[in-house]
């Protein structure tokens, strides 16, 4: 998916605060609060977890031999399941979308979710839509006057 | 209500109270509050508002829900479609747009056990939402 190469505006996943960062950047430190922060796309090809948490400003992918296993996972760029994910709670600031081969479980909060024939879910509280991020006001980067 | 061909219509303009049966395929285009159980397709119109608990082989929704769905094959949730209650099915299509608050169970082993799944009759025909009450915002 082509991006822009102007600044994003991406928003802290600990305190909220909205901020601009560079299109390439791949981590960062909030100014709002000063921790540490993941703004950089997530691609899953393989095991990865079990974590605590995937956390990050970006999107996240799980390609078809990809498994994440987390607590909690936040992807404010979107979800994209060809593989599979397990995790007690999801959230994601734009569209979920679950493939035809993926395996989901995971209390899922999102503003959209495609779901594809073939997706397996295990039982799962589904919110959708919902504004989880409060992202629905964010403006384009670079698009403000 | 209607019948056209193999296909049993609640009208635009009806309002339905009840249990429906059918063997074919359903259509609601109005209101119905109930149960809905049957072999073939239950469609829900766009317009359409239903607060039922469905069992059927398959569900296309364009319109409301609110009660529990059990689809022994496909639910297709359609980017019009509202599900405020549990979805229980062997396969599943949910298009960007739709809205759907509830448990949701997709998978051949959920789609046999819908049959058998825990689907009790919403008094007065609300949202029975089962474990499925969505998360206050
Ligand atoms: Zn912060």
């Amino acid at each position: 998916m082509a991006r822009h190469l102007g600044p994003r505006l991406v928003q802290c996943y600990h305190c909220r605060h909205r901020f601009e960062v560079s299109s390439r950047a791949q981590s960062t430190s909030c100014p709002g609060c000063n921790k540490a922060l993941m703004v950089g796309d997530e691609h899953i090809t393989k095991l990865r977890g079990p974590l605590k948490e995937l956390r990050t400003c970006g999107r996240i992918t799980v390609s078809k031999r990809g498994r994440l296993i987390a607590e909690t996972i936040e992807a404010h760029g979107g979800i994209d399941c060809q593989g599979i994910i397990d995790a007690k709670k999801v959230l994601s600031g734009t569209t979920v979308t679950l493939g035809p081969k993926c395996d989901y479980h995971g209390d899922l909060t999102a503003p959209a979710v495609e779901m594809q024939k073939g997706a397996k879910v295990k039982p799962s509280m589904f919110a959708v839509p919902s504004d989880p991020l409060g992202l629905t006001e964010l403006p384009e980067a670079g698009e403000s006057g | 209500m209607a019948e056209s061909g193999d296909t049993t219509v609640v009208g635009a303009d009806s309002h339905f109270k009840g249990e429906l049966s059918f063997e074919r395929v359903a259509k609601i285009n109005g209101k119905f509050d109930g149960k809905i159980t049957g072999k073939g397709e239950l469609q829900v119109s766009q317009n359409a508002q239903c607060k039922a608990d469905v069992d059927a082989t398959g569900v296309q929704v364009d319109g409301l829900i609110e009660g529990n769905l059990n689809a022994k094959d496909t639910v297709k949730l359609n980017g019009s479609g509202v599900v405020r209650g549990d979805i229980t099915a062997a396969k599943m299509v949910m298009t960007e747009g739709a809205s759907f608050h509830g448990m949701c169970a997709v998978g051949p082993d959920s789609g046999r056990a819908s049959s058998s799944a825990p689907s009790q009759p919403a008094p007065g025909g609300g949202p029975t939402g089962g474990q499925g009450q969505p998360p206050k915002k």
